[in-house]
């Protein structure tokens, strides 16, 4: 698509010259006589670049670009001024108040094709965040950026302190979890909540798509779970309760996939519901066999008629459980794309089953790393929950 | 991503090759939802060929279920074709095998809707 120039000079007879030239290099041209129609035509036709004559009657050519900066619909089209005296105040206080560069009157029709292409080189790629600037109100300018990055820090302090600060405390058992975030804010959470004295609720989710959208339905689910894990003594009933709350406020393809399940410590039991996530890693056996659990669930928020059953383990001393994101199993490795797997994830926990739950957590996310071949660097939210049944005492 | 669209009697082919993850996943919901408009009032009858794709991530599946979502509402029906891998393995643990209508032959598939 040809780009839009909108040419402004009170001269009717440069306007022509400047439009027949431009419009035969292959520009859509639009043509302003006056500071007010300049304006005007910026707002309604969005063009690409405005060449502006800076000795106009009534409004001149400084307050126009005083103008465009100011409205952020125009503020970011790269801007030439033309000059008709070589003054170099002039230019200089062109060039203060935003304009991207000049030309001096009288001129070459080639200097100006030339001097518009550069301007249009440096600009073209920004300009494709056109669009987001008008969702993002002043989020563009400088101190724009520094709100909107002081918010996300925001945000992420908020959502740090939405995830248990330290690991639960029950006799007999070692619990831990760990999040790593791809971005600042994350889509993924782990949840400890004490229900009674000994049953503790255990809660692993994974939203949807990334960054502030996923962070934010993140927020409301971890949120519904909270309420609802109260009144809800099984936690397939809890997931139906979620389910239909987001199937209610959200699109389909907004969704999440969670386990929650409640630990007895009492009966030594723990039962749980899978709304479509990773199968939960059962090491039975005292972690001499390790399976996967694979019943479970549809996705959650995504359909309304979703059903979700629970299933309970009887756990014994040495047994454990891994919960975990699928940023584990579909680490995928730099050099040729092949992902990590479950079968991988078993072999890591089947080495490291002698560790601590926590230690158990580093291990894996190390081994993630270095199957990946990056350095330090995530693609996707990674959430991993160990449990494991200690010796000997209960 | 690349999407071809084919037409075999009534029914619209989507070839889909490539990866439907993350942002790309919108080219697909685009391609889809203009087959919605195009059917306008009559019945959206779409088959999604998943054979040259290599990967689908949770965004990717967002995308799929939306599609079935909106058109069922139409009153139309959406089948998979050739769910292999990764997108098998992701269907089966979203636990939406029973939701989705899968074949591994374009005849059959497309007889599906006669």
């Amino acid at each position: 698509m040809a780009e839009t120039i909108l040419a402004v000079d009170d001269d009717i007879d440069i306007l022509e010259l400047v439009e027949a030239s431009l419009t035969a290099d292959g520009f859509d041209v639009i043509t302003a006589s006056n500071g007010r129609g300049a304006l005007e035509s910026a707002r309604d036709h969005a063009p690409d670049l405005i060449l502006l004559d800076l000795m106009m009657p009534e409004m001149d050519g400084f307050e126009v670009i005083e103008r465009l900066k100011s409205d952020a619909a125009t503020r970011t089209i790269p801007v030439i001024m033309l000059t008709a005296k070589a003054q170099t105040h002039e230019k200089i206080q062109g060039l203060r108040s935003g304009a991207d560069d000049y030309i001096t009157k009288p001129f070459q029709l080639d200097e100006l094709t030339a001097r518009i292409e550069a301007v249009l080189g440096r600009t073209r790629p920004t300009k494709y965040i056109n669009p987001l600037i008008g969702a993002m109100g002043d989020q563009f300018s400088e101190s724009g950026v520094e709100q909107l990055a002081f918010h996300l820090k925001t945000a992420a302090i908020i959502q740090q302190k939405l995830l248990p600060q330290k690991s639960p405390d029950l006799p007999g058992y070692d619990i831990a979890g760990v999040l790593r975030s791809s971005m600042t804010i994350s889509g993924d959470f782990y949840d400890f909540i004490p229900l009674t004295e000994n049953h503790l609720g255990i809660a692993i989710a994974d939203v949807r798509g990334k960054g502030i959208p996923a962070a934010l339905l993140m927020v409301m689910i971890r949120t519904a779970l909270r309420l609802v894990c109260r009144e809800e003594s099984s936690p397939s009933a809890a997931l139906k309760r979620i389910n239909d709350l987001l199937f209610a406020d959200t699109d389909p393809d907004l969704f999440a996939t969670m386990i929650y399940g409640i630990l007895d410590t009492e009966s030594m039991t723990f039962t749980y519901s899978n709304a479509g996530h990773c199968y939960p890693l059962y090491l039975k056996n005292e972690g001499s066999t390790i399976t996967s659990l694979k019943a479970g669930g549809m996705i959650l928020g995504s359909f309304d008629f979703a059903t979700f059953q629970s299933e309970t383990i009887h756990f014994a001393p040495g047994d454990g459980m891994l919960l975990y994101t699928d940023g584990a199993t579909e680490t995928e490795r730099e050099d040729d794309g092949i992902l990590y797997g479950e079968e991988k994830l078993i072999e890591c926990i089947d080495t490291n089953k002698h560790l601590s739950a926590q230690m158990l957590c580093d291990a894996i996310e190390a081994d993630l790393l270095r199957f990946s071949g990056k350095q330090n660097h995530r693609n996707d939210d990674l959430t991993i929950v160990a449990i494991k049944v200690k010796h000997g005492e209960k | 991503m690349e999407i071809v669209v084919r037409r075999r009697d009534d029914v619209t082919i989507l070839d889909v090759a490539g990866r439907i993850a993350g942002s790309d996943s919108l080219d697909l919901k685009r391609a889809i939802d203009a087959q919605i408009e195009i059917a306008a009032g009559n019945i959206a009858k779409i088959v999604l060929n998943l054979e040259r794709v290599r990967i689908v991530d949770s965004f990717g599946l967002g995308v799929i279920v939306a599609a079935y979502t909106s058109i069922q509402r139409n009153g139309g029906r959406i089948a998979l074709l050739n769910v292999g891998g990764n997108i098998k393995n992701l269907i089966v643990m979203a636990k939406l095998m029973t939701i989705f209508d899968r074949y591994d032959n374009e005849d059959e598939a497309v007889a599906s809707f006669q």
